[in-house]
């Protein structure tokens, strides 16, 4: 529905409203731009129907700002894809994931690198300063201005010389270029002492480390090579983390059979005060079928189960914890760490991939990291990259289409046989919670 | 195995020149390798031969999808902010009437730019390059004519190269003009502010006294050969545009032979291009402008004049689609420089910054690889879809082209282009 505007522009609703229900009316949020707006019934109706008779031209105008009505030749469409590869595309931001070594000192039953037995190598020196040498190379070539190096594994401090070196070398060379430079680290915790984290300094900013629920759950999957526990090392590295001053990320892995078991891991957090300390930040993320190597493993979330997430997202709230963020749009922050064009996962052969789930495997490989940068690049680069979201057919008319940008390019191939294909897992119907969660917390008064 | 999609052949002494417009590869191959190559029956070709022949990117892998890579270099391009460009139109005004001009030879569009709006726009570029951070501008001062408004041009100039300097940006300056107000005296006052000039010729004397004529008529041939002398002697380098139309052709040779002396100095840099279709206002002109069949051949004929026949692969169409705004003195902001004082504007200025308006993401999506024709097109990667301001005109869409004669003209200038690198192969 159109309407004419005295001596204006024709305009329509937009596409992507969204409304939930909330005291004495809706909130409205719309997904393309982010907006928020508390309405009635009444207005959720002229939004929804597109009757804007009865607006005043004030009214009207407030509700174009915000985006909720649009101009009537407006393609959103068009918005959210030139928006996107403004940002996929951006030259100025580059991030290399490294994998010194596959090898690891854990035994994680779901492991989807078969635990360091299944791909294996570990960077040679040559390969070390070849991949440093390939990372100047290429940022000088594209004009970067903001370098991430991520390391990555297998277990990056099982190759603490090559890490180390990775990490300063390209931070004393950003230094001299005048690019931004900070370094992160997977990990999964049990090798991270004092003396070892002194040793990243002052590049080191954000270490990522895993759980698997709460202690004594926890203690039976992340487990050492001779089925020692790794809960409490884990912790540790925390604190040396946290009395260090770099961020943690805090990755919750929801099982079929922890969730359970997930408000004792709660409790634990808030009882060692973690729930005030903004330098870190815990997230769930379910344990799913990646691919081959880890399907065997009997409690992998089905994708219904999956969608129990925002009732753990609530549980952990009363423990004071967030594991949920604002829904945020694709062209802030896009529906995958390797969709932009500058980021690269290299590993320990110096073979180049577009994303964690098929690192090693080399069909997947989209090209060589040499020490002229990113070579021999393979027809895989250019399909991962051209996946256009606003094109796929089943996403056209979807209004969480700006938050999810048509999901995981991964498994929507490995489900659909496509990256050119839409993947809901994880989106539908959580989007949608986060959103309520978002709102509840900022919003008080309107909920509850 | 298959064969390239981009592989375009021009008959040699001995056999064929390969040139690919994807990779810029050149190889020379027998009757039978053109032959397997298009055919696409690879079998027959000498097992030694495939390595290279991927390595150029002449044959590709069953499952390399070539179209991917344009799309997504075409992507790179589209999105590089690494170089910004502004067009600063300071006044629709001009003392020509051009009869082809599609601005209306400034009497339809009257807007001429003001101080304060001059420093509205100075402060929306500064603000666009630092968020874009750009590292290389260029601002070009444009009309209209420019030397009508040049006191807020200059403004907007000296604020600009302050501020680039302060910023590390570099910048570079250029002024599109008609030259008959480039006297001794302006081109010397412009030196160290104003790096090049475009000047336009169209064609020989006497052709280019019929078009390029001041409002009496008369026509303006000797103020622009003299203005590109005042250029060069203040140290500004020169792009010469030469416009191509039915009546001109013939006489190219003449105007090349008159200004040789010009080319020879190395700091002028030939543009020829036909006069054409761009706006309603070209309308009563029409019939002048070259048609399919004349530009395939009259364009062929003229790139001998042409010192630089490199063909590049730029992936997009224009300049329009690379990094670059033009802005009005109304604070309308344009992408295509033949759209300037139109109504369907990309944006506004507006207290709060710039407004962006529906027109800039129709025009930016357009997309070559939804064009029926050019998906299939060996030239794609040189033409990118081609104008899409007359594709517009044509089809009152931006997803459509309009071809005219550029698939023979690409044809020949790569022929020449490879009869120039390799003559003893020709």
């Amino acid at each position: 529905m159109s309407h004419k505007r005295e001596g204006g522009v024709e305009v329509k609703s937009s596409a992507y409203n969204m409304f939930v229900p909330c005291k004495k009316g809706y909130a409205a949020f719309n997904t393309l731009t982010g907006s928020v707006l508390f309405v009635d019934a009444e207005m959720k109706e002229i939004l929804e129907t597109g009757q804007f008779e009865s607006l005043t031209e004030n009214h009207l105008e407030a509700l174009k700002q915000v985006g909720f009505i649009i101009d009537y030749n407006l393609d959103e469409k068009q918005v959210l894809s030139y928006k996107l590869k403004s940002l996929i595309y951006s030259q100025q931001n580059a991030s290399f994931s490294v994998l010194p070594t596959y090898a690891c000192n854990l035994a994680c039953p779901y492991c989807y690198e078969g635990s360091g037995e299944l791909h294996r190598g570990t960077m040679t020196e040559e390969m070390v300063t070849q991949v440093i040498q390939g990372i100047k190379t290429y940022c000088v070539n594209a004009g970067v201005l903001n370098l991430g190096l991520t390391l990555y594994g297998g277990e990056p401090l099982l190759h603490k010389k090559a890490s180390l070196k990775l990490t300063e070398t390209l931070g004393e060379w950003a230094n001299t270029q005048g690019i931004n430079y900070s370094c992160n680290m997977i990990t999964n915790g049990t090798l991270l002492t004092e003396n070892v984290l002194s040793e990243f300094e002052p590049y080191l900013k954000m270490i990522q480390v895993t759980l698997d629920g709460p202690q004594h759950y926890h203690d039976t999957r992340r487990i050492m090579k001779n089925g020692e526990g790794t809960y409490e090392s884990i912790m540790r590295a925390v604190q040396i983390a946290r009395d260090n001053n770099i961020l943690v990320m805090v990755r919750i892995q929801v099982a079929k059979d922890n969730i359970d078991t997930l408000d004792t891991l709660f409790q634990d957090l808030a009882d060692r005060g973690m729930h005030n300390d903004q330098g870190i930040r815990a997230y769930t993320f379910p344990l799913m079928e990646i691919n081959e190597v880890c399907s065997s493993y009997a409690s992998l979330c089905s994708e219904e189960e999956a969608k129990m997430l925002p009732e753990l997202w609530r549980k952990a709230r009363t423990y004071g914890l967030d594991l949920f963020s604002k829904p945020v749009q694709i062209f802030v922050s896009p529906y995958c760490s390797f969709a932009a064009k500058n980021s690269f996962l290299v590993d320990a052969l110096g073979d180049v991939y577009k994303c964690v789930s098929v690192v090693g495997d080399k069909s997947y490989r989209v090209a060589c990291m040499t020490d002229q940068g990113i070579q021999d690049v393979t027809p895989e680069l250019y399909a991962f990259m051209v996946r256009d979201p606003t094109a796929i057919e089943k996403c056209q008319s979807c209004t969480l289409l700006p938050l999810c940008g048509g999901g995981c390019a991964y498994r929507a191939l490995q489900k659909h046989g496509s990256y050119q294909e839409g993947e809901c897992t994880l989106h539908k119907g959580l989007e949608e919670e986060k959103l309520l969660l978002y709102l509840e917390k900022n919003y008080p008064e309107r909920f509850g | 195995m298959k064969s390239s999609i981009f592989n375009v052949f021009v008959p040699a002494k001995k056999g064929y020149a390969l040139y690919n417009t994807l990779t810029e590869s050149i190889l020379f191959c027998d009757q039978e390798l053109k032959d397997a190559l298009t055919t696409g029956n690879l079998d027959v070709i000498t097992p030694e031969y495939i390595p290279t022949l991927k390595t150029y990117g002449i044959i590709t892998e069953d499952t390399a999808d070539e179209l991917q890579v344009y799309q997504y270099r075409y992507n790179s391009r589209l999105f590089d902010r690494r170089e910004i460009q502004f067009v600063a139109v300071t006044t629709y005004t001009c003392n020509l009437a051009c009869p082809y001009c599609y601005e209306g030879k400034g009497e339809v569009y009257s807007c001429t730019m003001d101080s304060s709006m001059a420093e509205k726009i100075v402060n929306a570029m500064q603000k666009q390059i630092s968020q874009m951070k750009s590292k290389y501008c260029t601002l070009i001062l444009f009309g209209g004519e420019p030397l009508l408004n040049l006191d807020v041009g200059l403004e907007i100039v000296k604020e600009m190269k302050e501020w680039c300097t302060s910023h590390w940006v570099a910048l570079r300056t250029f002024m599109v003009t008609n030259g008959t107000l480039l006297t001794e005296e302006k081109a010397s006052a412009l030196q160290g502010l104003i790096n090049g000039v475009q000047l336009t010729l169209d064609g020989s004397e006497p052709f280019h006294n019929t078009t390029r004529i001041y409002k009496n008529g008369k026509g303006t041939y000797s103020d622009v050969v003299s203005a590109m002398q005042y250029a060069l002697d203040a140290g500004m380098n020169i792009s010469l545009r030469v416009q191509v139309s039915k009546e001109n052709y013939h006489s190219m040779g003449d105007l090349f032979t008159d200004i040789r002396p010009f080319l020879e100095t190395g700091r002028v840099n030939l543009n020829i291009a036909p006069l054409s279709y761009y706006s309603g206002m070209c309308n009563n002109f029409s019939s002048h402008f070259l048609e399919k069949e004349e530009q395939e051949t009259v364009l062929p004929a003229i790139l001998q004049y042409t010192p630089n026949v490199k063909p590049v692969p730029n992936y997009l169409p224009c300049v329009a689609y690379s990094n670059n705004l033009i802005f009005d003195g109304a604070g309308n902001i344009y992408r295509c420089i033949t759209t300037v004082g139109e109504e369907n504007r990309v944006g506004h200025l507006a207290e709060e910054g710039i407004i962006w308006e529906p027109e800039l993401y129709s025009f930016m999506e357009r997309n070559p690889l939804k064009i029926p024709g050019c998906k299939t097109c060996s030239y794609l990667p040189l033409c990118g879809g081609a104008c899409p301001r007359t594709a517009f005109l044509a089809h009152g869409s931006y997803d459509t082209s309009v071809c005219g004669g550029s698939k023979k003209v690409y044809s020949e200038t790569i022929g020449l282009y490879l009869k120039r690198k390799f003559p003893d192969r020709f």
